[in-house]
C-alpha cells in the first residue's frame, strides 16, 4: 500500500504578536514549522505501515525552498521518502489541491492521501475535501485511526460523543484528526542521513503542468478585528454565591462558544 | 448626450440581472436538517450580510424530519425556506447551487459543513474560508469579508474572499442571537429533490486522552490559602465539574496537597490553559511566571493585597474553599 501525507509549514503560533496600535500581526520573530496537526497525520500513516507490515509512506511537502527542511524532518521520522513542490506563498485552495493531485500522479499515484486539519492561522482550509473533489476519491473526516485485516482497511472516525468504524474503498482521501496520535520523534539514526543531498524530489508548478491561474489566491489577507484588550485586577465583589454567579455569568460571556464552563 | 442601461452597466462592470428569490443571494445551508439556536443565529447573520448586498436569504433544509422547526427561521431573517430529502453530498449541492448563482453560501461549521464546504468550493470555483466567526461585507467592492479567529480568539483575520460564490462554514456559537422579527414574512417551498442518505456505521467507544497538566484547558491550583484538607477537597471538587486538572503552587507541595509534578510555577510546571483557577494563592513571582500563558487568571483568596490581585483577570476576595463550593454551585 502506497500513502502521501500531504504536508507543509506553518507559523508558530508562539511567534506571532498582536501589534494594537498598527492593528496588525507583529511577524518581526514569525518562525514556521512544520504543522503538528500534519505530523500527527505521518504518524497515522507510519502506523498503517507497520500494521500492514508492507508498504510505502511518501511525504509530499508544498511550500517555498524553506519547506525542504519539513521534507527531511518527515524522512527523519520514518517516511520512506519525500518530494517537495515549490508554491507561491499566497497560494489558493484550488492550487494547493491541484499540486498535491499532479504530484501524486507523479510519484506513481497513492492508494490513500491523508492530510492534517488546518489550523487556526491557515486561510486555505481544509485541504481533504479539495483533494477527494479533485481526485473523484471518497472522503473519510477526522480519522483517529486504521485497521488493516485481511479483509482490507477500515477507518475509525471520531463523530458525536463516540467513534465511528467504517470501510475504506481504496483509494481514498483522508483528514486525520489532531486526537489520533502522539507524533514520534526523528531518529538519530535518519537524522544523520536525513539531510544528505538530492534526497528529497524538487517539482515547481510548471514541471507538474498546474498553470498560474489555478495558483490565484481565492481570499485575499486584510487588517486584523481586534477584540477587547485583556483587563487585569478587576474584583468581582458581593457575598461569596453572588460572586460565583457573577463570574460564571462573566466566564460564559469571555468563553462563548468554546464550551469551557 | 443621452445615457442609457447599457452605458450604466458598463460603468458598475456588470448586468443588471432581475434579483429574484430563486437566484443569487445568500443561501443558508443546513445539510442535516438541523434547525436549532446556532443556525436561526446564522440565518440573522446572512440577513445582515444580504442586505447590505441587495439580495434574498433563502434556508435550504436538507435532511428528514427536522423540517417542521425551520418555520423559525423566517423571524430570524429568511426570506423563503426551501426543503429537500435526504442528505446531499457536496456534488449534489454544487449541482443544486449550479442552476441559482448564488453570492455567498453559508453552512455551520459542524462535521458535515466541514467537510461539505471546501469541496462545494472547488466544485463551484468559489472562495472557502471554513472557520469564521463572523461576516461582513466589503462596501466598497461588495465582497464577503470572513472573520477568522486567531491566537485563541485574541483577534480575528479579515478574509476577504474573492470569488463568487463566497463559500463559509461558520463557528455559529461565535455569532450574535438569533433575530427574532414576528413581522417578517416568508414563503417555504420544496426542492423537489431527493438526495441519498448517508451509510450507516458501526459506532465504537474511543479512548478518552487522558487529562496531563499541560493539556488540560482548565487548572485550578491550590494554595495555602485553602488551609486544610477539606478545602483541598472542595478544590478536586471544582477542577472535576469543570473538567480539569487539580494542581498546586509550592505551598501546595510542602503541605502534601499534589505531588511534584503537579506543581504550577517557574520552579514546577508552567502552563498556558485557557482558564486558570488559583485558589488560596498569594501570588509570587515562582507562580506567576509558571501562569502568565493563561488566557484567563481567577483567583479567590482572603487578602486584598495579596499579589496576585492586580495580575488576576478576576478577584473574589473571600474564603477559597467556601468559594469554590459556591462555584461548583453556580457552574449546576
Amino acid at each position: 500500500m502506497r500513502i502521501i501525507v500531504c504536508m507543509k509549514q506553518g507559523l508558530d503560533p508562539k511567534t506571532v504578536k498582536i501589534s494594537r496600535s498598527r492593528e496588525e500581526l507583529d511577524m518581526r520573530e514569525a518562525v514556521h514549522k512544520t504543522r503538528f496537526a500534519d505530523k500527527v497525520a505521518l504518524e497515522t500513516a507510519l502506523r498503517v505501515r507497520e500494521s500492514s507490515d508492507a508498504g510505502e509512506v511518501i511525504a509530499l511537502v508544498v511550500g517555498d525552498e524553506a519547506a525542504d527542511d519539513t521534507a527531511r524532518e518527515a524522512i527523519a521520522i520514518g517516511a520512506d521518502r519525500a518530494a517537495l513542490v515549490l508554491a507561491p506563498p499566497n497560494l489558493g485552495g484550488k492550487g494547493m489541491a491541484a499540486l498535491i493531485a499532479a504530484a501524486a500522479e507523479r510519484l506513481g499515484g497513492a492508494d490513500l492521501l491523508i492530510a492534517g486539519q488546518p489550523d487556526e492561522m491557515d486561510r486555505i482550509g481544509s485541504i481533504a475535501p479539495r483533494l477527494a473533489t479533485a481526485l473523484d476519491l471518497p472522503l473519510l473526516m477526522d480519522v483517529v485511526g486504521f485497521d488493516a485485516h485481511s479483509g482490507g482497511l477500515s477507518a475509525v472516525a471520531r463523530g458525536d460523543g463516540g467513534g465511528l468504524r467504517m470501510p475504506v474503498a481504496l483509494p481514498a482521501v483522508a483528514e486525520i484528526h489532531p486526537s489520533a496520535g502522539r507524533p514520534r520523534y526523528p531518529l538519530p539514526s535518519r537524522i544523520a542521513t536525513a539531510w544528505e543531498p538530492g534526497l528529497v524530489e524538487t517539482w515547481t508548478a510548471d514541471e507538474l503542468g498546474v498553470s498560474e491561474e489555478v495558483l490565484a489566491p481565492d481570499t485575499e489577507m486584510g487588517g486584523l478585528v481586534l477584540g477587547a484588550e485583556r483587563q487585569r485586577g478587576q474584583t468581582i465583589s458581593g457575598s461569596p454565591p453572588d460572586a460565583a454567579r457573577e463570574l460564571v455569568a462573566q466566564l460564559r460571556g469571555r468563553f462563548r462558544g468554546q464550551r469551557l464552563i | 448626450m443621452g445615457m442609457d442601461l447599457s452605458d450604466l452597466q458598463a460603468l458598475m462592470g456588470g448586468s443588471f440581472d432581475e434579483v429574484t428569490s430563486e437566484s443569487g443571494g445568500v443561501w443558508v445551508v443546513s445539510p442535516d436538517g438541523r434547525v436549532d439556536d446556532g443556525l436561526l443565529r446564522l440565518v440573522g447573520k446572512a440577513r445582515v450580510v444580504a442586505d447590505a448586498l441587495g439580495g434574498y436569504v433563502t434556508l435550504l433544509v436538507a435532511g428528514e424530519g427536522a423540517h417542521g422547526d425551520a418555520g423559525g427561521a423566517i423571524p430570524a431573517g429568511a426570506d423563503k425556506i426551501v426543503t429537500a430529502s435526504g442528505v446531499p453530498a457536496a456534488a449534489d449541492l454544487a449541482d443544486f447551487f449550479r442552476e441559482r448563482s448564488p453570492q455567498a453560501v453559508l453552512l455551520p461549521r459542524t462535521p458535515l459543513g466541514r467537510a461539505i464546504a471546501p469541496a462545494l468550493a472547488q466544485l463551484l470555483d468559489g472562495s472557502l474560508c471554513d472557520r469564521a466567526a463572523d461576516l461582513a461585507v466589503d462596501p466598497i467592492y461588495q465582497r464577503l469579508i470572513a472573520h477568522q479567529p486567531i491566537l485563541d480568539d485574541a483577534a480575528r483575520m479579515t478574509l476577504s474572499l474573492l470569488n463568487s460564490p463566497a463559500i463559509v462554514a461558520v463557528d455559529t456559537d461565535l455569532l450574535p442571537s438569533a433575530f427574532q422579527e414576528p413581522w417578517r414574512q416568508g414563503e417555504t417551498t420544496s426542492a423537489e429533490v431527493a438526495w441519498g442518505q448517508p451509510p450507516a456505521y458501526e459506532p465504537v467507544k474511543l479512548a478518552q486522552p487522558g487529562l496531563t497538566l499541560h493539556s488540560a484547558p482548565v487548572v485550578v491550583v491550590a494554595g495555602w490559602g485553602l488551609a486544610d484538607e477539606v478545602g483541598v477537597a472542595a478544590a478536586r471538587e471544582l477542577a472535576h465539574a469543570l473538567g480539569g486538572f487539580l494542581a498546586g503552587d509550592e505551598s501546595a507541595l510542602d503541605a502534601g496537597w499534589v505531588t511534584e509534578d503537579e506543581v504550577v510555577g517557574l520552579t514546577g510546571a508552567t502552563i498556558a490553559p485557557s482558564l486558570c483557577i488559583a485558589l488560596g494563592v498569594d501570588g509570587d513571582t515562582n507562580f506567576m511566571m509558571g501562569t502568565v500563558d493563561a488566557l484567563c487568571v481567577v483567583s479567590a483568596q482572603a487578602d486584598a493585597q495579596a499579589p496576585i490581585v492586580p495580575f488576576a483577570d478576576y478577584n473574589i476576595i473571600a474564603d477559597p474553599a467556601q468559594f469554590a463550593r459556591e462555584l461548583v454551585a453556580a457552574l449546576h
